[in-house]
């Protein structure tokens, strides 16, 4: 790891430590460093922004009240992840049994980096949209393990920390994800497909690109 | 290399996860069998769609509203905790008062049904459980102010404080609820 990495995470450790102490400064502080990773988490496996935010909101109120049962020898990450996790899969579970169709859902009004400029904000808005349209239609048990491996960069093992399944579980429902988002994106969104696709090199040699995490916390 | 090998390869080939000898033997397979070409393409398509999706952001102000709320939560679900705790502790603690009001006056239960003496026992059932309430709010906020002790060494000193002014609390009952009858006595004899 990084030195920048073991800092960051010593930095979380003090902030956990003065929180469990009873400073709400350094709570607030870990929930500005773990807003846009949770809020992601919960966006891409619910696809609407404003239960994205409540359970997002609900995710923090839980790492607060559980916050003494955290385990430092754990990475921060890995357990706020997986308290998100489960309550996204909880909603997801109940929204099932209340039998709302995702196409009852207002449309989404996703947002994305205020840093570029409006009319490419729009297209990423749109092309957003759309594939957030194709991940809702994966069953959220294969939801989950792409999510956080496409947009957390975790590794298999902390995957399967995260959502109980053996490694072998793993690569399979990656592997049928994956399968059935490309058989959905060519049927429903073909204009997704990027033309320039040919790859005739092992990916092993950049595997740390494909692991670069995205919405890792940035402490 | 057979098709149900290749595809098993591609799906670690994806994240990187093969030696250069395993693929360039999937990549001989590929060029051969065209299902497992077309797989091999649909794969890479989806992991570069995925690689480039963006990161969503929360409202501007999501973070402090977020973490406010879990403050107040926190301390919501705190004080029902306490009320809880303050409720079972002070009743108790009364019936442990009552208790000993009953071993020091052994003659309690003829008192009480003496003429007169339901409003006098009314009133000291009233101000034991006045007390214990009392008792229980100044432990309570006790705790409030050394909240973070709990967790620390003195722990067990605050709980053995705690119980030494509970029997002292005690003693003091006993013996307030005694002295008149000694007097009665006195004044018999």
């Amino acid at each position: 790891m990084s030195q920048i990495g073991l800092a960051a995470q010593q930095r979380e450790r003090e902030w956990v430590e003065a929180a469990l102490a009873g400073d709400e400064q350094a709570f607030e502080r870990l929930v500005e460093a773990y807003a846009t990773p949770v809020y992601n988490l919960a966006y891409r496996m619910l696809g609407d922004p404003a239960e994205a935010e409540d359970a997002a909101q609900e995710t923090f109120i839980r790492v607060y009240q559980r916050l003494h049962t955290y385990d430092p020898s754990r990475k921060f990450s890995s357990w706020v992840l997986a308290i998100a996790s489960h309550h996204c899969i909880d909603r997801l579970r109940r929204r099932r049994l209340q039998k709302v169709s995702l196409e009852d859902l207002p449309p989404w009004e996703p947002l994305v980096s205020r840093e570029v400029d409006p009319e490419e904000r729009a297209v990423i808005r749109d092309r957003n949209a759309r594939l957030q349209a194709l991940l809702d239609r994966l069953p959220p048990n294969y939801r989950l393990p792409l999510v956080l491996h496409y947009w957390y960069g975790l590794s298999y093992d902390e995957i399967c920390e995260i959502t109980g399944l053996s490694l072998s579980a793993l690569k399979t429902r990656l592997h049928r994800a994956r399968l059935k988002l490309a058989d959905l994106m060519r049927t429903l969104a073909p204009d997704l497909i990027p033309a320039d696709d040919a790859r005739t090199s092992n990916p092993r040699a950049d595997r740390a690109r494909v692991h670069s995490p995205k919405a890792e916390g940035k402490p | 290399m057979k098709c149900d090998e290749a595809v098993e390869r591609m799906a670690l080939a994806i994240d990187g996860g093969v030696s250069d000898q395993e693929w360039d033997r999937l990549q001989a397979h590929i060029q051969m069998c065209q299902a497992c070409a077309q797989t091999w393409l649909m794969l890479q398509q989806v992991d570069r769609v995925l690689r480039t999706a963006p990161v969503v952001e929360p409202p501007p102000d999501f973070a402090r509203r977020a973490a406010r709320a879990a403050v107040e939560a926190n301390r919501r679900c705190q004080n029902l905790l306490g009320g809880v705790v303050l409720l079972i502790g002070s009743t108790l603690l009364a019936l442990l008062m009552a208790a000993t009001v009953i071993l020091a006056r052994p003659d309690f239960v003829l008192v009480f049904f003496a003429p007169g003496g339901v409003v006098q026992w009314q009133r000291t059932v009233r101000i034991l459980f006045e007390g214990a309430l009392l008792l229980g709010r100044m432990v309570w906020a006790l705790v409030g102010v050394w909240q973070s002790v709990l967790l620390g060494p003195f722990f067990w000193l605050l709980v053995a404080m705690m119980a030494l002014a509970g029997v002292a609390w005690l003693a003091l009952v006993y013996m307030a609820v005694r002295l008149p009858q000694r007097q009665v006595v006195a004044v018999r004899s």
